[in-house]
């Protein structure tokens, strides 16, 4: 089963590398949709099937917290499992975003292998 | 049958009767892949991150090097039957040790170096044992595909 | 407090650089100068429990080969003058958002999208480069980035 998934940072570089990981991982990844801010994820969830996000927390229009409390308050959503991928690793912004509903939280920078490590780690979860 | 990697040296075979060994990995990297399917698999020790110029006119071996040395690993693995895809790519070494000059990042610059190269490669670690103070001893099982590490001061061997 | 994140900064960029740029640097200092030729600069704001800016500035030989490094290219393959900036505004965020990390562990801060420009070699240095609190000089083979943290109402 392919996996399709939600990548939101408003540093394209960053989300060039992010799909690169994920290419590289061995994942049978389907679609990777991209999203520079929280506002356009929520329209790409809304329409699109994801099986996972990764996302950032400072992003203009709206940031990672506001989007997780967004997927959190939608049935549809709220079970997507959400990986916060963010340079902020203070245990307030972890305590708050897993609080908000994110099911893993990796901080910048990483090496692939953390980022493929941890999404392993959430994919795995989801089909248990 | 053990066979012993040597510093700055290189073994690739498919025989499932070699272990390929290689000790006191203290600053340099071991660097073992495996195809699981082809049953082939290589042991690389590199001392030093980069080849100077003119180092293969110095008659220094160029898997001293992790540029060198590195990809020509690759290219043997393939050359014994390894796909690229299926190869399990596993790392050890990299520690502080304090070399001749006493400066005490050259293990932390082969990290970088190895990191880069396979990343550049297109490559990801299945399973790494880098960094720290001790040196290593590793070998590589061609039967079973299983590397196995040994280091002074824990008791007993690890698999990675 | 302010002591703190300074002694940060090097650390911050240092296993930046190795992380995810594959970089290490041949030396590290504390005193600030203009790299030589064209450069990249990038700043960006930091508020929370303490505000701030900070401010780089990286050679543009330097430059391309971090975006070459983060992307996974050869470092002689062309790689559009956007996207080196882009990769720069990554780094200025990873770096700054790790010495703050690095010291507000338990405190909280945002930052604000990094504002990056070019600099040619003829023009005035920026005014994040003057009255900064601390400074980080990092040299490489193939040029150098300096980092200017400051404290108070950014520019």
């Amino acid at each position: 089963m392919a996996f399709e998934v939600l990548i939101v940072d408003d540093s394209e570089a960053m989300r060039k590398l992010i799909v690169r990981v994920i290419s590289l991982s061995g994942f049978e990844t389907g679609r990777c949709f991209e999203a520079s801010n929280g506002q356009e994820a929520l329209d790409i969830l809304r329409s699109n099937w994801v099986d996972i996000v990764l996302t950032d927390v400072n992003m203009p229009v709206m940031n990672g917290e506001e989007l997780l409390e967004c997927v959190a308050a939608d049935e549809m959503l709220r079970s997507i499992p959400v990986l916060v991928v963010s340079t902020d690793a203070t245990s307030h912004r972890v305590d708050r975003m897993m609080s908000l509903g994110a099911k893993g939280y990796v901080a910048k920078p990483f090496s692939p292998e953390t980022l493929r490590h941890r999404m392993e780690q959430l994919l795995g979860a989801s089909n248990d | 049958m053990n066979v012993v990697v040597g510093v700055g040296d290189c073994c690739v075979t498919s025989d499932p009767e070699n272990v390929l060994i290689t000790y006191a990995l203290g600053s340099c990297v071991g660097l073992a892949v495996y195809d699981p399917v082809a049953h082939v698999g290589g042991l690389l020790h590199f001392m030093l991150p980069c080849a100077p110029p003119g180092s293969a006119q110095s008659g220094k071996s160029p898997w001293t090097y992790a540029d060198s040395g590195i990809p020509m690993l690759f290219r043997e693995a393939y050359e014994h039957g390894a796909k690229k895809s299926r190869l399990r790519v596993r790392a050890a070494g990299g520690a502080q040790i304090m070399d001749e000059s006493g400066i005490f990042n050259i293990g932390q610059r082969n990290c970088v170096a190895l990191r880069k190269i396979l990343w550049k490669a297109g490559v990801m670690l299945a399973a790494e044992d880098m960094g720290g103070s001790q040196a290593r001893t590793m070998r590589l099982e061609i039967a079973s595909g299983r590397v196995l590490l040994r280091s002074p001061r824990d008791p007993g061997e690890k698999e990675l | 407090m302010t002591d703190q994140v300074v002694e940060f900064l090097p650390e911050a960029a240092q296993h930046t650089l190795e992380t995810m740029f594959f970089s290490v640097p041949d030396v590290v200092s504390a005193a600030p100068r203009r790299p030589a030729g064209d450069l990249i600069a990038a700043t960006l704001a930091f508020h929370g429990s303490h505000h701030g800016q900070l401010g780089l500035l990286v050679s543009e030989p330097l430059a391309r080969t971090f975006a070459a490094n983060f992307f996974g290219c050869d470092e002689d393959s062309e790689i559009a003058s956007g996207h080196v900036t882009g990769v720069i505004a990554e780094l200025a965020n990873m770096i700054c958002g790790a010495a703050l990390t690095r010291r507000e562990s338990s405190g909280a801060f945002d930052l604000s999208a990094p504002r990056t420009f070019r600099l040619a070699a003829a023009e005035k240095s920026p005014e994040f480069t003057s009255g900064a609190t601390s400074a980080c000089c990092l040299e490489f083979p193939e040029g150098t980035l300096v980092l200017y943290l400051s404290f108070g109402t950014p520019l």
